[in-house]
Order: C-alpha cells, then sequence, then structure tokens
C-alpha cells in the first residue's frame, strides 16, 4: 500500500511538471504572438490629427530676428491675403522685395519717389485679385495684410499703410503675436 | 503530414510603424514651436472720424476722440476741446500710461456722445510695439469694448 501510496505520489508530481511546463510554453507563445493592429491604428489617428493641426496654422509668416512682430491681446484668427511685409532689412510685398530700408529708412534718393515701387506693387497686385473676382474668383475686400517688427518706427509704418491706400486698398489688418 | 510553407506572408508592419513614429515625433516638435500670430484690423486713413454711411444722424454730429502716442507720453484730444477737455499723462521710464489713458476713455464714452472710431497718431519714432500697446488699450478695458474702429493718422 505504501508503495502504491508513493508510487501515487510520484505520479502527482510528474504530472504537476508537465503542468508548469505547459503553462510556461502558453505564456510564451502569447509574448511572441504581440498584436500590432491596435497600435498601427492609434499612430494614424495621432498622425492625421497632427497634420490637420499644423495645416490649419497660418502660413508664410515666420518670426525671426529681423522681423519679429509685437504682442497683443488681439484674438481673431489670420485671414490670408496680400500681404506687406516690413523688416528691417526690406519691404516686401508677397514675399518679393520691393524697398531696401535701412536704419527703419527707405532707401532712395528721392524721397518723394522712393515709395513707387511698393505703390507700383500693391497697385498690381490689387488689379489682380480685382480680375480674379470678376472672373469668378475668390472675392476681393481691398483688405491688405501688414506684417511688420516690433522696432519699426511709426513713420515708416504710416508711409506703409498711406501707400497701400493709395494704391487702393481699404483695411488693412495688422499681423501681431498672440500675447500668452 | 507536411506542415508550413502554404499561404501568403504577413505584411510587415514595422518599417510602416517605424516611419510613422517618425514623422508624429516630428509634428509635435513643429508644433511646439509654432509661434501663434492673431490680426486687429485698422480701418484706413478717413476711415475713421465722423460717421459717414447710411443712418447717421447728421443733426447730432458725435465727437471724434485723437490718442496721440508721444515722446513723453500719451495725449487724447477731442474733435472739440470745450466739450470732451484734452487729457495727457506722461510715461514713467519706459512704460506708457496705457491704464490711466483706459481709465480716461472709459469716463469719457460713459459721459459724452462719441465716434466708435478713434484717430490713432504718433510721434514718427515711436516703435511699433508701443502703438500697439495703445491700440490694445483702446479697444477694450476690464469692463468690455472701448473703441471699436482704429485709424492710424500721420505720423507726428
Amino acid at each position: 500500500m505504501s508503495s502504491d501510496a508513493q508510487e501515487e505520489r510520484e505520479w502527482s508530481d510528474d504530472d504537476e511538471i508537465l503542468i508548469v511546463r505547459k503553462k510556461r510554453k502558453v505564456h510564451h507563445e502569447a509574448v511572441e504572438g504581440l498584436n500590432l493592429t491596435a497600435m498601427m491604428d492609434m499612430f494614424t489617428i495621432i498622425l492625421v490629427f497632427l497634420i490637420k493641426q499644423y495645416a490649419s496654422a497660418p502660413d508664410n509668416i515666420q518670426v525671426n530676428e529681423i522681423m519679429m512682430p509685437p504682442k497683443s491681446s488681439a484674438e481673431a484668427n489670420i485671414q490670408p491675403t496680400i500681404s506687406v511685409f516690413i523688416s528691417k532689412t526690406d519691404i516686401l510685398v508677397e514675399q518679393k522685395s520691393t524697398l531696401k530700408v535701412e536704419n527703419w529708412k527707405i532707401v532712395g534718393s528721392d524721397p518723394a519717389k522712393a515709395t513707387q515701387p511698393l505703390f507700383e506693387a500693391l497697385e498690381m497686385r490689387r488689379r489682380i485679385a480685382e480680375k480674379i473676382a470678376e472672373k469668378g474668383g475668390t472675392p476681393f475686400d481691398y483688405t491688405v495684410m501688414v506684417v511688420a517688427d516690433e522696432n519699426t518706427p511709426y513713420e515708416l509704418m504710416a508711409t506703409v499703410v498711406q501707400v497701400a491706400g493709395k494704391a487702393g486698398f481699404s483695411q488693412y489688418r495688422m499681423i501681431v503675436r498672440l500675447k500668452n | 503530414m507536411a506542415g508550413g510553407g502554404g499561404g501568403q506572408e504577413e505584411l510587415n508592419l514595422v518599417p510602416y510603424l517605424d516611419i510613422m513614429v517618425n514623422l508624429i515625433m516630428f509634428l509635435i516638435t513643429i508644433t511646439a514651436y509654432i509661434v501663434e500670430m492673431r490680426e486687429t484690423p485698422v480701418l484706413a486713413p478717413g476711415g475713421g472720424g465722423p460717421c459717414q454711411g447710411e443712418g447717421c444722424d447728421d443733426k447730432k454730429p458725435k465727437l471724434t476722440l485723437t490718442i496721440a502716442v508721444i515722446n513723453q507720453g500719451i495725449a487724447v484730444l477731442s474733435s472739440d476741446a470745450a466739450v470732451v477737455p484734452a487729457w495727457q499723462q506722461d510715461k514713467v521710464g519706459e512704460e506708457y500710461p496705457v491704464g490711466a489713458m483706459q481709465q480716461k476713455l472709459r469716463e469719457y464714452r460713459n459721459s459724452f456722445e462719441l465716434e466708435d472710431n478713434v484717430i490713432l497718431a504718433a510721434d514718427k519714432q515711436i516703435p511699433y510695439k508701443v502703438v500697439m500697446q495703445v491700440m490694445d488699450g483702446i479697444r477694450a478695458d476690464s469692463q468690455g469694448p472701448l473703441f471699436v474702429g482704429i485709424t492710424f493718422g500721420q505720423a507726428r
């Protein structure tokens, strides 16, 4: 009887070892079969979200040491339109340099005619925008977007705004950095 | 019994995930450095001043304020000094008295019939950032909107 009991005990020990080994094998197989579908789904959603957020950011307004708009509490989002950039070195219309600036003064031999290139560039852009609107394109509201460095003297700002007014623009939007 | 060897191989997603992780990290980094920009409207010279459209009551002309940012400080002038007295306050160091200007504008707003548009002028060398601070102060104060339309005047 005792030998039967002993045999039974040994059998049960072996059986236990087999069960433990089987569990380890099952566990090992579960680790190998990692399902990437859920992670891929999550990454795709995050990627689409970030692309949409990046795409909605205003474009073509680069901030650097020669072009740092002032801070303001204004909250209106930027509506893209014809742009005039006033930096420490240039005045640009739609990213094209029209006037050179030195020590915040327009470079030119004749002060009365120094702003003529700016006037001509703005007038040309206005005519193009009017023709596009006539042909059924984007409506033109005679608005110009002015992006200026925060240290721009008021005299230069007022000159640019005045020239834009002569070129036919009736509304101006001053671009600023959002104040935190 | 032979096993394996039949059927299509599974698509290898590891390179795809690698690209996506890189793109996500790139976009997160870019988004963190995007400077938030806004716009503030300014009227054309001549757009401020007395009402010039339909609905204007010519029998009761409203007064127009002019805010001048000068080297010494800020001045508020009206089109009729006998009705709305002029006001001026000097700056303290490099700080312009925008708060005091707002208080005075609110007082004038509550006491007199004024146009919604004001004229903003500045000395030639006043930096744009100071002009923008004053513009923020003109548009609204802690009690709400003050003057909606701002027209740039001539440099003094």
